[in-house]
Order: structure tokens, then C-alpha cells, then sequence
């Protein structure tokens, strides 16, 4: 295998990696407040949608991104509202609020740009890279030149890492999701902790929506997130919300959807290659799971 | 203070009691008799009907708990909410633990140990505040309950049956530990239904029996016949007999089981056709788990059930019932029956397995006879209409469903765990007539009751658990309840109990 090959593979699980990894570490603070986020799907699509929009009208991928991680925010927030304040299922809810952006995008999308199924434009401005050129092969192509998303979302892990585990609000998190009956009765409020979670969860769903439109493909496209939201909720249950293990299973569905990229153009059936991310993500969860229960049986 | 449940159910009727500042302030009384709900108002978890409460010369009505936080009471409850995955110290604090946060946001795990620690060692306790709960023996997670609980330096501490999960040896460590809450200063409730406990630790005692106080006594004033007489009843009204068709064939042997956990101990009895035998004793002294290893849902570490001769020990409860078992559990809304499923569906449940309504398929109009004739049979008011979800039937006629549909199995042996708890006194002879009936057909019933009076006037023999042991056996008509209940609450036969536990 040529060093060429293997540096495009690299580039490419990146790219793929960065929005499963921020997805999921949003889904992550959910999953410590005790809730199941299936609704990443719909809040990464929403932000795709607008992060588009606006970098499209504004000619500016920061003002995108902004709007982006603003309309997740905000579908995120009435998310929590319905669950943890209305007490309805989350997965209902979260099912309910999927389908529905699904079919808001493409509305909005019809209605706005006349599009059919897509809407490209050479006016949308792309996510700006870390451009340095330092004239060392492995530092220009391993190291530097990426999205600055991707940085940020690697700075993130850690911080959420930090959060969760070291501060005040980590501990409440974690005792929401494992015992809120022990919370009740330290006189906090659980639906306050679980909305601040699903709020933060909405931003950083709407980074991941953003560093997909804006970056990974800089178009918008009917139903676009294609089950990233899923593959995020498959990574988070794997590492069980651990901020840098999440960090390293986003990797290895990034390097899977990095592969069907590359397999596409191979000898092998497109659909086949296309279908890779997603059985590799089973398998992964299955494998896991055996480990698990393993471990359990010991106990 | 006076407490109705909704349902009709009088759990307290017009208690008034003071408690001291400094003082141990022990209640007895036995199950149901309104002990857990005259602490859940006193701790805001639940609204009296009418009375009031004076704390500290204020009135005093808390909606919730936490304003009696506010006001320094704590209380430690049966069942611990700790979270499990954390460290001692982080249960504590849990909260408050935005105290020790630095400027970055970080908790200062030191300082909160810290904290923490100097509690501990003022109570002369040896637990380290970096455990974490899941490592933790039963009883170090109770002392955790209750540091969460003086660390918020409360005044008027609760606590709710302490002792109940605590193995023997463990007591005294735990006894003395309450003594040294009470020289802090503080004043503790203590809620035993174990008198010896309750003599060696508390100053006064209030005796509750059957929602009503029946007095409060200096500890030095009264000695524990007296209290457990007080507490359990003796002028019981035996008006009704047991019945008289015993046979002579033995129908259920039970042979030195144990079970795992050590819960019950080495417990061998026979049953004979036409018997009723009962299990008498204070809830918490094995009786669920006897009734567990009956039904078949208990592990058992030794020992043999024979049903009529043949061991039915490896055989699970389906098994068991195919072979001549019905059982009617304490617990009706989450084992006995589905309570938002329809009556028809809660009476053909089990029956269908035996193919009482067609082989593959469910015949309706069958299913739907046999629910009407256990629903006249055992008058359950349901407005005559059978696809009522169960939820919607008061107690008594859930009850009354439930016994209905065990003893359409026709058993060679029926086990009745509380058969008449929480149920009005109609339902209760219906009940009990029923089992009388069972009995004539040379069926033999296990009544395990935490109720003397049913059991004296029901059964044939009576057999007293205390610590998972039988403690004694009488045989009608030399039935004493006295003495009794001197079993009944250790005060006679468990000379050896400290020590058998291993």
C-alpha cells in the first residue's frame, strides 16, 4: 500500500470521525443525566440546514455555524422540555422531533432555494482549515490542515472529560442519570440539570451538523445526516459516556466510513460499500456487548 | 393526628405523642400499625387528614421534605438512596458539594474529605470517605444514610427500622453508634419492632397498635412482656375456630430447608390434608423468603420440599403449581396480578397453561365463564363488567380476585402469604371461608400472616419465626397469646441467635 493511500484514508476518517465525535459527545451529557438521546439525528440535520443557510446569505461559515448550533439549541431545548418536564418518553419524543426536521429541511429548502433534493451553491462558505504548511510530509498531512472543528471537538472531549468527572455539575449529572431519587433528596432539582444537559448536547449536535454541510461535503442534502445520529448513540453506549473513550470509538467509525468512501470507488458493489459504517457499527456494539456481559458474569 | 388513606384505609386514629429533646425515642409496634406513616408526615412525605404537630413550640406542617430539612430533622428511610458509583464523601455532600469548588470549577476532593472525615471521626466510625458505595457492606451504607443525614446538621434525627438489615452481629456496633448520636446532643426516633434493641437503647417508648397509641412509657417504668403485650395485642377476639377435617396423610414436607443468604434457617415442618398451619411472627423474620422457597423463587442452600411425597426442590413455579401448588403472594398489585390488564385476562392468567380454554387457541366464551363464576363465587364488585382493567377494583376486591382465581386450581396445597392485608372485614370472612372450604376437600393451606388474630382463629397449628428460625409450635385449642408474642418478639427461644449466624 503507497504512503498516499494510507494518508487519504487518515484525512478521510478524520473528517468522517469529527461529527460522530461531537454528536456523541453531546449525547454523552445526556446519557450521564439519565436520558437516551435518539434525537441527535434530527438536531445534527437542523443545524446542517441552517448552518448552510446562513453561510450561503452571510458569505461567512462562522455566522453558519452560529446559526447552526442556535437552531439545535433551541429544538434541543424543547426536546427536555417534553422530557424531562413533561415527563414524555424521550424516545417518542426523540423519534417525533427526527421526523419532523427530516421533512422541515425539505421543505424549507423547497421553499427557499427551489431546490430538489439538494441545494449547492458556490456562495457557501466553507469551515476554515488551520492552513500551515510547514514542508514536513507527516506534520501537513497527519497533524495540521484540518477543520478547526476538528481541533475544537478534540479540545471539547477532554474538557467534557473534566467536567463530568472533576466539577459540581459532573457529579449532579452522574447522580441524575444513576440515582435521581438521591438527587431529590439533596434538594436539587433533576429536570434543571437534565435541560442544561440537553441544551449543551444541542450546541455541540449543532457543531456536528455544521462541520458536515460546511465542511465535510459544503452542500445541503435531503436527509444528509444518513443515521450519523444512531452511529453517535452506538459510540456513546459503547464507551458508556466516557468523554475520551467516546473520543476513540468516533475514530473507528470515522476510519469505517472512511473505508466505504474509498471501497466506493473500488471493484465492490457501491451499496455494499455504502452499507460498511453501518454493519461495522453493529458489529462493534455486538462485541462490546459480549465483553460486558462477560465482565458481568464474572461479578 | 389522624391519617385515611384514600382508599378507606385508617392508618392512624387520633396519636398524640411528645418526643424530648435528647432523648431516644423508640415506637414499636408491628407492621400496619401506622409507625411508617406517623414518620412520613412528621417528615413531609405525606399530609394528615387532620392534627398538628408542634416543633420546637411552632406549629409545625411540612409539605415537603425539604422543610423539615430546613428545621434540622433527618430522616434515615428503610431503603437507602445512595448513589452507587460515587465515593462516600461525594454521597454525603451531594448537594452542598459546590462549597469546595475552585475557581477553575473543580471540586476540591481534599477539602470535602476532609469535611467529611472529621465527621466520621467524631463519630468514631471507620469508614474512609473514598470508598465507593458499591463496595460497601449493608452496614456501612446505613452509617452513610445517616452521615448524609448529621452533616447537615439535623437536630431530630429519624430513623425508620435501622435495624432490619443488619445482620446480628452488626446490632450492637450499630446500638452504640445511636448512643453516640444522642451525646451529641441530638434527639433520635427509633422505629424497632425488636424490643431488645429497643430496651437497650432508648430512654422512652411510644407503642402503636393498630393505628392508635397506646401509650408512651419511661423506658424504667415497664419491662418487655409487658411492651410486647402492649404492642401485639392479647385480648384478641377468638370468636372463630379452626376448622376441624384433619386428616392424616402428610400433603407438604418441608425438610431443614435454609436459604442462601442465611435468611431462613434450617426450617423443617410437615402439613397435613385438612390442615391450615400458620406462620406467625414480626414481618422481616423470614416469612417472604419461606413463602419464596415455596413458590420456588428462592435459592435454597440445603434441605427438601416434598409434595406429597415426591421432592419438588429442582422444580420451578410452573413446575410447581402443574404439580399441585397455588399461591397467593403478599404483594397483589406487583406479583399477584396485572393491574392495568382486564379481570378476564387476570383470571385466565396461569389457567391457560393448563389449557383450560383450547388447546392452542383461547376460547373467549370459556375464558369468559370461568372469570364469571370466580367473580360470583367471591362476590368481587366490579360493576359486572369483566374487561375493567384490575387497577380500577378497590384492595379488598383485588384480594378477593386473587384468592378466587388460586384456589380455581383446586390445590393439594395453597400458600397464603397476608391474604388478608389491607382488605375490610366482609372480604376478610369471605377469605378465610374459603380457605375453610379448600381444607374440607382434604387440601392442606400454609397461612403465613403477620395478623394473630387470623391466624389463631384459622389455623390448626401455629409456628413462630423469629430470625428465620422456628422458634416454637402450638397446637389448637393451647393456643396462648401471650406467650406468643413473647416469641414473637425474641423475648423467649432465640437464646442462641447472636451466634448462629454465619
Amino acid at each position: 500500500m503507497d504512503i498516499e493511500l494510507i494518508t487519504t484514508l487518515f484525512r478521510t476518517s478524520i473528517r468522517m470521525a469529527t461529527p460522530i465525535l461531537l454528536a456523541s459527545l453531546g449525547g454523552a451529557l445526556t446519557y450521564h443525566a439519565g436520558i437516551i438521546n435518539v434525537a441527535m439525528e434530527g438536531l445534527m440535520l437542523i443545524s446542517a440546514f441552517f448552518s448552510v443557510v446562513f453561510s450561503y446569505l452571510t458569505g461567512s461559515a462562522f455566522y453558519g455555524i452560529i446559526a447552526g448550533v442556535v437552531a439545535s439549541m433551541l429544538i434541543s431545548l424543547l426536546y427536555s422540555v417534553f422530557v424531562s418536564f413533561l415527563k414524555a418518553n424521550n424516545f417518542a419524543i426523540g423519534f417525533a422531533i427526527n421526523i419532523l426536521i427530516s421533512s422541515l429541511t425539505l421543505f424549507l429548502m423547497r421553499v427557499m432555494f427551489q431546490g430538489k433534493n439538494a441545494f449547492n451553491s458556490p456562495d457557501i462558505a466553507s469551515i476554515m482549515e488551520l492552513k500551515v504548511k510547514t514542508g514536513n510530509y507527516f506534520l501537513d498531512n497527519y497533524l495540521l490542515n484540518f477543520s478547526i472543528l476538528t481541533y475544537l471537538s478534540i479540545a471539547i472531549a477532554f474538557l467534557l472529560a473534566y467536567i463530568i468527572y472533576k466539577t459540581s455539575f459532573g457529579l449532579r449529572l452522574r447522580v441524575c442519570g444513576e440515582m435521581p431519587q438521591a438527587l431529590t433528596a439533596a434538594g436539587i432539582k433533576v429536570g434543571v440539570i437534565q435541560l442544561w444537559a440537553s441544551i449543551l448536547c444541542g450546541g455541540l449536535c449543532g457543531l456536528a451538523g455544521a462541520q458536515l454541510s460546511l465542511y465535510n461535503v459544503r452542500m445541503f442534502s435531503r436527509d444528509m445526516t444518513g443515521g450519523r445520529g444512531f452511529v453517535a448513540l452506538a459510540a456513546i453506549l459503547i464507551s458508556g459516556g466516557k468523554p475520551k473513550r467516546v473520543l476513540f470509538i468516533s475514530l473507528l467509525f470515522g476510519l469505517f466510513d472512511a473505508l466505504s468512501v474509498k471501497l466506493q470507488n473500488e471493484k465492490i458493489a457501491p451499496q455494499f460499500a455504502l452499507m460498511l459504517p453501518y454493519i461495522m457499527s453493529v458489529v462493534v456494539l455486538l462485541l462490546f456487548h459480549l465483553k460486558t456481559r462477560k465482565q458481568y458474569g464474572k461479578a | 393526628m389522624s391519617k385515611t388513606y384514600p382508599n378507606g384505609l385508617e392508618a392512624l386514629r387520633e396519636v398524640s405523642f411528645e418526643v424530648r429533646k435528647g432523648e431516644i425515642h423508640a415506637i414499636v409496634g408491628e407492621n400496619g400499625a401506622g409507625k411508617s406513616t406517623l414518620m412520613n408526615i412528621l417528615f413531609g412525605l405525606i399530609k394528615p387528614t387532620s392534627g398538628e404537630i408542634l416543633f420546637n413550640n411552632n406549629h409545625f406542617s411540612p409539605k415537603h421534605p425539604s422543610e423539615a430539612i430546613d428545621l434540622g430533622i433527618g430522616m434515615v428511610h428503610q431503603h437507602f438512596k445512595l448513589v452507587q458509583s460515587i465515593t462516600v464523601a461525594e454521597n454525603i455532600v451531594l448537594g452542598m458539594e459546590n462549597r469546595f469548588q475552585s475557581k477553575l470549577r473543580r471540586v476540591d476532593r481534599e477539602a470535602m474529605n476532609e469535611s467529611v472525615a472529621s465527621l466520621i471521626d467524631r463519630l468514631r466510625m471507620s469508614i474512609s470517605p473514598d470508598d465507593r458505595i458499591d463496595s460497601l457492606p449493608i452496614s456501612k451504607r446505613q452509617q452513610v444514610e445517616i452521615l448524609k443525614v448529621l452533616y447537615r446538621e439535623a437536630d431530630f434525627v429519624i430513623l425508620d427500622e435501622p435495624t432490619a438489615v443488619l445482620a446480628p452481629n452488626e446490632v450492637e456496633d450499630f446500638l452504640e453508634f445511636v448512643r453516640g448520636i444522642r451525646e451529641m446532643g441530638k434527639t433520635v426516633i427509633f422505629i424497632s419492632h425488636r424490643l431488645g434493641e429497643v430496651f437497650s437503647l432508648a430512654d422512652r417508648i411510644t407503642i402503636l397498635r393498630r393505628g392508635n397509641v397506646i401509650g408512651t412509657f419511661d423506658k424504667r417504668d415497664v419491662d418487655r412482656e409487658s411492651v410486647a403485650n402492649m404492642m401485639i395485642g392479647t385480648a384478641t377476639d377468638l370468636s372463630e375456630d379452626p376448622p376441624d377435617c384433619l386428616g392424616n396423610e402428610s400433603v407438604l414436607s418441608v425438610e431443614g430447608i435454609s436459604d442462601v443468604s442465611g435468611t431462613i434457617r434450617d426450617l423443617s415442618f410437615q402439613l397435613r390434608e385438612g390442615e391450615i398451619l400458620g406462620f406467625a411472627g414480626v414481618g422481616g423474620n423470614g416469612q417472604e423468603e419461606l413463602f419464596e422457597a415455596l413458590a420456588g423463587s428462592l435459592r435454597l442452600a440445603s434441605g427438601d420440599i416434598r409434595l406429597v411425597g415426591s421432592s419438588i426442590s429442582s422444580l420451578d413455579t410452573l413446575e410447581r403449581r402443574r404439580a399441585g401448588l397455588a399461591l397467593i403472594t403478599d404483594d397483589r398489585m406487583g406479583k399477584g396480578l396485572a393491574p392495568d390488564r382486564s379481570i378476564v385476562e387476570n383470571c385466565m392468567a396461569g389457567h391457560h397453561k393448563f389449557g383450560k380454554f383450547g388447546k392452542w387457541l383461547i376460547k373467549d366464551t370459556d375464558a369468559r365463564s370461568f372469570t364469571e363464576s370466580i367473580v360470583a363465587d367471591y362476590d368481587v364488585r366490579c360493576g359486572k363488567n369483566i374487561k375493567t382493567a384490575v387497577r380500577a377494583l378497590s384492595g379488598g376486591n383485588m384480594q378477593k380476585l386473587l384468592v378466587g382465581r388460586e384456589i380455581a386450581y383446586e390445590p393439594v396445597v395453597l400458600v397464603a402469604a397476608q391474604p388478608t392485608a389491607g382488605v375490610d372485614v366482609a372480604a376478610r370472612k369471605l377469605i378465610h371461608d374459603s380457605f375453610r372450604r379448600l381444607v374440607k376437600t382434604g387440601s392442606g393451606v400454609i397461612l403465613i400472616s403477620g395478623d394473630l388474630e387470623e391466624i389463631m382463629g384459622l389455623a390448626n397449628r401455629i409456628i413462630v419465626l423469629y430470625r428465620g428460625r422456628a422458634v416454637t409450635e402450638m397446637t389448637h385449642p393451647h393456643y396462648d397469646p401471650t406467650e406468643i408474642s413473647y416469641y414473637m418478639t425474641g423475648i423467649r427461644g432465640a437464646q442462641d441467635d447472636r451466634y448462629s449466624h454465619s
